[in-house]
Parts: structure tokens; C-alpha cells; sequence
């Protein structure tokens, strides 16, 4: 199996790895005008052929349902979840509460989202050029996101992040640990056509339609992180810990606090702040704790299972890690192979305000991100665990706890607010065909 | 009607029980020109379900079917096309004691969905008889809790949810008999 890597947009099968990058949602003044845009567009477009020198920055295209129609494309193929207002969906599906939501994202407004990432000079004078395109096709931004890598992969709860991702067939860059579990514990890769429309999927199918060929569809959450409250709840949980499960290493109560602070935030992550994954290691030294925010393991190792830990005494069964990637662990996610997204959020700041513009690519909004997000984070049932949520995402719909087991197990509280949604699009991330059809069409 | 008895003679046989668990399909054509009402009708349900006060039923649902899928790997050379859109209802119950049948209740509470369908009575008992005749075999489907009913399910989920409230507001308390005391004076409720 060939993937067609220059017809496929760069970003979705392998991520850039860019510091910086800026979101533009932009509205047409009419098709006409966004066809001419995109004609303009399209060649500037970075694809997913391998490049021999790094570009120093790379432009993307995506557009929603709205942008679409617009352009006058054959929408017979799209899936309900895409055409669906998103400010109608997200409530009932994603649990969102549209008070929390800020500014025009996921309002109706926007047809298109343009993508740049890059660093340094040549971002600025290229984002600069892009503007004066906007402006000249009187194509409006009605709003924009700023996103900058932390050090050390970190997002701002301080945990490194972004190395856990679907190796997908047909591309080169996959690890031990990121397929689907096979026997001798070998891994296979998942079939891009879970990821990229056109190609086989984990069900044999292979059908798509023209405008969805090497297209993949894009979820777009902007997700605001209480950082301050996610350090004092650790905190709180650390004393809780300290007095009753207790720290066992002769060490000194403040160095035991610093330890059980890390190690209640490795067990209900899945990982610890450096990357290294809970399952392979449950316990650390805890003289430690201090340097696991600050050091990185630059790519730590993905290689592990669950299934020898069905009562989660290494990695609790509703850590993040293993609820939004189950891998084999049994239950009603046997068949995680089809519930896998490709994650490329960004940290963001803005004042005081933190968090993550969090993206994923998938093949079917409702297979793939919602049931991750609504069946797996936002409840236990799946796992066993009746209505514990996700550390992340606790919701006056859950439990209100969350268990860490172990003799005896640590019955941590579930805090509300850590993450507040901002908004939230859906869109399509066209192959370059596609685009180019769509630039094309209707022109008279 | 050739679907249905195509489905019939093909699931003949295979029962609509396994031990507890009771399982209702039925397929019924949707009347020409109907299915964007029927979709309407079936939005307001999502809010305000006719079925959510039927005690026997654990999960059920409608489907539009528009048409069945093709193309899929082994997927028949000569492929089967729907005339026409239908409406599929499934469910999974454990019969109730006292009056009346579970299809009796149906066609009462559903009467609003299945009126966008072809041939269903406006009125009367005819209503029940058309269910049962649009009834299929089941043959494979899933019961998450073959020998308890709704209502037991629903007690037991609350006495988790009480359980979990006592492990929380309990976390700080390092006595034992002090522990044990709060137990057996909250367990008491629930028995
Ligand atoms: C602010 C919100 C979030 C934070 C702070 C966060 C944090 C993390 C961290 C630290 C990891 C481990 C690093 C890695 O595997 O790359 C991770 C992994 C992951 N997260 Fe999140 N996450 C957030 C939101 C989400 C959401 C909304 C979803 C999907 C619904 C999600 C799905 C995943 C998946 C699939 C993995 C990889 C698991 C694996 O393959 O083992 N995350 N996340």
C-alpha cells in the first residue's frame, strides 16, 4: 500500500514540530471570492512528501461545513457530525457548555481555517504576506489563535507531551508501542484509512468519495488549563496520600510530599512528567520527584500493554494515557484499533489564561474523537469504573472520584475546572486534488 | 414485504431469549415522502424519550435505515438496494409482571414514530397487530445484565453512587471502629 503523500496535506501523518504557528478561521465574502483565494492558496499548500531541507515554515488549508457548501462542493459524502452546527453538537455529544465558550470560534462564521507554522523572521514576513492575501480577497479573519511550544514538549500541567500517536501503514517513522498489540509482543501498524480517507481502514473498507480522497477530518478544541488549581488539587491530594497510603522510603516528609505529589500526578496521567510511562515504571526514586518536571527523555518508550495489569496496580485503568488509548487492555474496548486519533495540539497563552489547542485527525468524528472523548474520558462505564471520569475532564455527570489502586488504594476527589472548553470546530483537511477541485469548481 | 420475509426464513428458529434477556426488532417500511418528519419526530424523542418510562426496557432505539451498505470487503456480487427507507426499533428487556405486553405499550407510547410509517393503523388494537407482524428475529444481540431488571440495575447504580459518596466524605478518617461504626450506620439505608 502506497499512500499518495504529496495529494495528502503535511501535519497529519507526521508532525512538524514547529515552535510556533498561528490559526486563522476566516469567512469568504462570497465563493467567488474563496475560490479565488484558494486558487492562490493551493500551491503554497505543504503536502506530506518528504522534503531533503526542513521549510522554515509550512501553510495548511482545512475548511468546515459551512466553507464547503459554499464552494459548492458535492457534500453528499460528508457525515452528519460535520454538517451539524458545532454550537448545536457540542452540548449534547462533547458535554460542552457553551457559557465557557469565547469569541467567534465555532459560531456558524467560518468557512475556512488557515494553518501556519514556522519560527523566527521567516514566520513573521510569511504571516505578514498571508495577511496582505486575506485582505486583498477581502476574506475576513474573524479569529485567530496563537500557539507556542513549551520547552522539553511540555504542556502547561507540565507533563511532556505529543509522543503518543497511532503508527500508521505506509509511513516510515513509527515506534514499538503505537500500533495495535499483536501476539509475541510484536505490534502491526493501523491502516491509514482510519486516519486518511481513501486507503483501507481496520474494517477492510475502502470507499470514499472525490472530495474526501487524502483528506482527513480535524477536530479543533481550544482547551484552557487552570494551572494554578491543578497545582494546589495535587497538592491536597499529596497530603491525603502521605497520611494514608504513606511514602515508604525512610525519606524526609518534604521530600515525601514532592514525591507523592508526582507520583498521584503520574498515576491518574499515566505518565510521568518526563514522558516515561507509568505501566513501565510505577514507582520512582524520590529524591527524583524535583527533576521530573525539569528533565526531558527526549522520546520515551511506548512499547507497553496493559493486559498484565487488569486491576491497574502499575497504571490505574482510568489514567488519561490508558483510557484515551486502551491498547489491549479487555473489556468493551477490544476494539480500540478503530477508536485511535492522531493528536497535533499546541500550547497557547494569552495573559494569564493557559492551555492547549487540542487537534486531532481522524477518518469519522463520531467513531474515532467522540467516543474517546464522551464513551472513554468523560465515563468509567467502558472500563469497569461506573462514573469515574478522566482527571482532565470531571463533569458534574461523574463520580466525583477517582481511584489509584494499590494496598490500601488512594480515593482521590475529581476537580471540576481543570479544563474549561473555549470552543471547538470541525473541519475538513481536503487532499490537495480535492482543493484544487474545490478552487476550480463552479468558476464560469 | 420480501425483505422481511427473507429475514424471517433466514433467522428462522434463532429465539428472541437467552436466559433473562429478551430482545424486540422490528422493521417497518417508512411511508413515501415521511422520513424527514420521522427525523424530526425522532430529534424531539432525543430530548424527551417515549420510551424512558417503559420499566421493562433496558436500551432501545429507532435507526432510519436509508439504504444498506455496499462495497465492504466480501461484501455480496449482487448487492441488495432498499425501495425505500425504513425504520428500524430494537431493544432489550426483561418482561414486567402485571398487565398488557410490551408491544401493547409500544404502540401506544411510539404511536408518534411509527405513525410516519407505511400502513400503520391511526387507531386501536389493529396498531399492536401491525408491530407483531413487522416483528423480526433478533438472533444476535447483547444483554449487559441478563437477570437483572431495569429497576434492580437502577437500585444498584445508586448504591454505588452512595458508596462512593461514603468513601469520600470517609477518606481522613484513620480509625478503624470509628470507620466501621459510620459503615454500618450508612449501609443501613441501603438494605
Ligand atoms: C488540556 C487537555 C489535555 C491534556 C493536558 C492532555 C495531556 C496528555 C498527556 C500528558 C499525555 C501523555 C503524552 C503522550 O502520550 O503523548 C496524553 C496522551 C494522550 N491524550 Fe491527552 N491531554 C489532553 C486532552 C486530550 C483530549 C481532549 C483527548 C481526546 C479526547 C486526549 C487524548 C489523548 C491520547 C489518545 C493520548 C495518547 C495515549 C497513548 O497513545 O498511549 N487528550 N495527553
Amino acid at each position: 500500500m502506497v499512500l499518495e503523500l504529496a495529494d495528502i496535506q503535511g501535519n497529519i501523518l507526521r508532525g512538524y514540530s514547529f515552535p510556533r504557528a498561528i490559526h486563522l478561521f476566516v469567512a469568504f465574502p462570497d465563493a467567488d471570492a474563496g475560490r479565488r483565494l484558494l486558487r492562490a492558496l493551493v500551491p503554497q499548500v505543504q503536502t506530506a512528501a518528504r522534503w531533503d531541507e526542513r521549510p522554515e515554515t509550512a501553510l495548511n488549508v482545512a475548511l468546515t461545513y459551512a466553507g464547503l457548501r459554499l464552494l459548492g462542493a458535492d457534500d453528499e459524502c460528508l457525515p452528519g457530525a460535520l454538517r451539524e452546527p458545532i454550537a448545536q453538537r457540542a452540548p449534547t455529544r462533547l458535554g460542552d457548555d457553551l457559557r465557557t465558550w469565547r469569541g467567534e470560534l465555532g459560531r456558524g462564521k467560518a468557512h475556512a481555517l488557515v494553518l501556519l507554522a514556522g519560527d523566527g523572521w521567516a514566520f513573521a514576513q510569511r504571516l505578514r504576506t498571508l495577511r496582505t492575501l486575506l485582505d486583498e480577497h477581502g476574506v475576513e479573519v474573524g479569529f485567530e489563535q496563537r500557539t507556542e511550544a513549551l520547552a522539553d514538549q511540555r504542556e502547561h500541567f507540565g507533563f511532556a507531551d505529543g509522543f503518543g500517536q497511532p503508527a500508521v501503514e505506509g509511513t516510515d517513522h513509527r515506534r514499538a508501542g503505537q500500533g495495535e498489540p499483536e501476539e509475541y509482543g510484536s505490534w502491526r501498524d493501523i491502516k491509514a484509512g482510519e486516519f486518511v480517507h481513501g486507503y483501507e481502514d481496520e474494517d477492510a473498507q475502502t470507499e470514499t468519495a472525490p472530495l474526501l480522497r487524502n483528506g482527513s477530518f480535524m477536530v479543533y478544541r481550544k482547551l484552557e488549563q487552570d494551572v494554578e488549581r491543578f497545582r494546589s488539587y495535587l497538592d491536597r491530594e499529596a497530603d491525603h496520600y502521605c497520611a494514608t497510603v504513606g511514602v515508604n522510603h525512610g525519606t524526609d516528609p518534604d521530600t515525601a510530599h514532592a514525591y507523592a505529589r508526582e507520583l498521584v500526578a503520574a498515576k491518574l496521567i499515566g505518565r510521568w512528567r518526563d514522558g516515561v510511562a507509568v505501566e513501565l515504571a510505577p514507582e520512582r526514586d524520590p529524591a527524583e520527584a524535583h527533576a521530573l518536571r525539569h528533565e526531558s527523555v527526549g522520546e520515551p518508550d511506548n512499547d507497553f500493554r496493559y493486559a498484565d495489569d487488569r486491576d491497574g496496580r502499575r497504571c490505574p485503568v482510568g489514567a488519561h494515557v490508558r483510557r484515551a488509548n486502551p491498547r489491549d487492555s479487555a473489556r468493551a474496548t477490544a476494539q480500540t484499533r478503530r477508536h485511535r486519533i492522531i493528536r497535533r495540539g499546541m500550547p497557547y497563552e494569552e495573559g494569564d489564561a493557559r492551555g492547549l489547542v487540542f487537534i486531532c485527525f481522524n477518518a469519522s468524528f463520531e467513531r474515532q474523537f467522540e467516543t474517546v472523548q464522551r464513551l472513554w474520558c468523560d465515563d468509567g462505564n467502558a472500563f469497569g469504573l461506573g462514573r469515574d471520569q478522566d482527571v482532565l475532564f470531571a463533569s458534574g455527570a461523574g463520580s466525583g472520584k477517582l481511584t489509584i489502586p494499590g494496598e490500601p488504594p488512594h480515593f482521590a476527589r475529581a476537580e471540576r475546572g481543570l479544563v474549561t472548553t473555549r470552543g471547538c470546530e470541525y473541519l475538513l483537511m481536503p487532499g490537495l486534488r480535492a482543493l484544487r477541485a474545490l478552487a476550480e469548481g463552479g468558476e464560469r | 414485504m420480501k425483505l422481511l420475509d427473507t429475514l424471517r426464513q433466514l433467522t428462522r428458529g434463532a429465539g428472541n431469549q437467552r436466559w433473562g434477556a429478551h430482545s424486540l426488532l422490528i422493521l417497518a417500511p417508512i411511508g413515501d415522502g415521511a422520513r424527514e418528519d420521522l427525523l424530526g419526530e425522532l430529534a424531539r424523542c432525543e430530548h424527551d424519550s417515549p420510551l424512558a418510562g417503559l420499566a421493562e426496557v433496558h436500551f432501545a432505539r429507532w435507526v432510519v435505515i436509508d439504504q444498506l451498505k455496499t462495497g465492504f470487503a466480501d461484501a455480496p456480487k449482487r448487492p441488495s438496494r432498499l425501495d425505500r427507507p425504513y425504520l428500524l426499533f430494537s431493544a432489550d428487556y426483561t418482561p414486567a409482571p402485571g398487565d398488557g405486553t410490551l408491544l401493547e405499550r409500544l404502540a401506544e407510547v411510539g404511536a408518534a414514530v411509527w405513525n410516519h410509517c407505511d400502513g400503520f393503523p391511526p387507531d386501536g388494537p389493529a396498531r399492536v397487530d401491525y408491530l407483531a407482524a413487522h416483528r423480526c428475529d433478533t438472533t444476535l444481540y447483547y444483554a449487559g445484565y441478563p437477570d437483572a431488571t431495569p429497576a434492580r440495575v437502577k437500585t444498584a447504580v445508586a448504591r454505588r453512587d452512595a458508596l462512593t459518596r461514603f468513601v469520600l466524605d470517609h477518606r481522613d478518617e484513620r480509625d478503624a471502629a470509628t470507620l466501621q461504626r459510620a459503615y454500618l450506620k450508612e449501609a443501613a439505608r441501603w438494605f
